[in-house]
């Protein structure tokens, strides 16, 4: 009898923790979709790199506005490595990425940037879809605040999966 | 007879390792082929695009 109100009460415990956590998520990203920080993207968008070319905008100047817009909340740590590259490093404790923003070529005053997610780690098929969302919002919304008619041209990344 | 029995059992137990063991490395395998298959597939699949940024934003 002692076993049969214990699993009933386990089977229950489980069931509305679910349910709670389900519509927590969902009402953080429902939140973070009205402010703005994120945006509807496809599946696997993870697996693409973003490339933008501007005129006339240091990757200092990216970094800053990063930092005013104070987004570690969301994605994670960022830093600015050696005036080359901005990594944005995430670690959870199932899931973690290693993103990039880093400047390929420099011609002049055009600047061409790359963004990209270099490495994920998770115990599932995705990686932490929120914080990499948060990441590719701010950098995208940042280039569009510079110059409203920018490309963007996505390219697969060559991945190569490995299991620990 | 007890003694024949404790051998029975170990002789079980480690029968059962050997073929968990070889599952185990088997399925390893496998997903390792599986995921060479589906990161090639990925790139293959996925065309390059330019689009305008803005339209993601409308």
């Amino acid at each position: 009898m002692f076993w049969k109100i214990f699993a009933y009460i386990f089977i229950c415990g489980f069931v509305i923790f679910m349910v709670v956590c389900l519509i927590y998520n969902r009402n953080v990203r429902n939140k973070l979709l009205d402010e703005g920080k994120i945006i509807i993207r496809k599946k696997g968008f993870w697996d693409m790199s973003e490339t933008f070319t501007i005129r006339k905008v240091t990757l200092q100047a990216i970094y800053n506005r990063i930092s005013a817009d104070d987004m570690k909340k969301y994605m994670g740590q960022y830093e600015l490595h050696d005036g080359k590259y901005i990594l944005f490093q995430h670690t959870g404790v199932n899931e973690s990425f290693k993103a990039t923003l880093r400047l390929v070529s420099s011609e002049d005053d055009l600047n061409t940037y790359r963004l990209q997610v270099d490495e994920y780690t998770t115990n599932s098929s995705y990686p932490n879809e929120q914080s990499l969302n948060v990441v590719f919002t701010a950098v995208e919304r940042i280039f569009l605040s510079y110059d409203p008619n920018i490309q963007v041209v996505t390219a697969p990344i060559a991945r190569k999966t490995t299991r620990g | 007879m007890k003694a024949t029995g404790v051998l029975v059992i170990v002789a079980c137990f480690a029968i059962v390792y050997v073929m968990i063991s070889i599952c185990d490395k088997l399925w390893k395998a496998f997903l390792r082929r599986h995921d060479k298959s589906n990161d090639r597939k990925q790139m293959e699949n996925t065309p390059t695009t330019c689009e305008n940024l803005m339209d993601r934003y409308k």
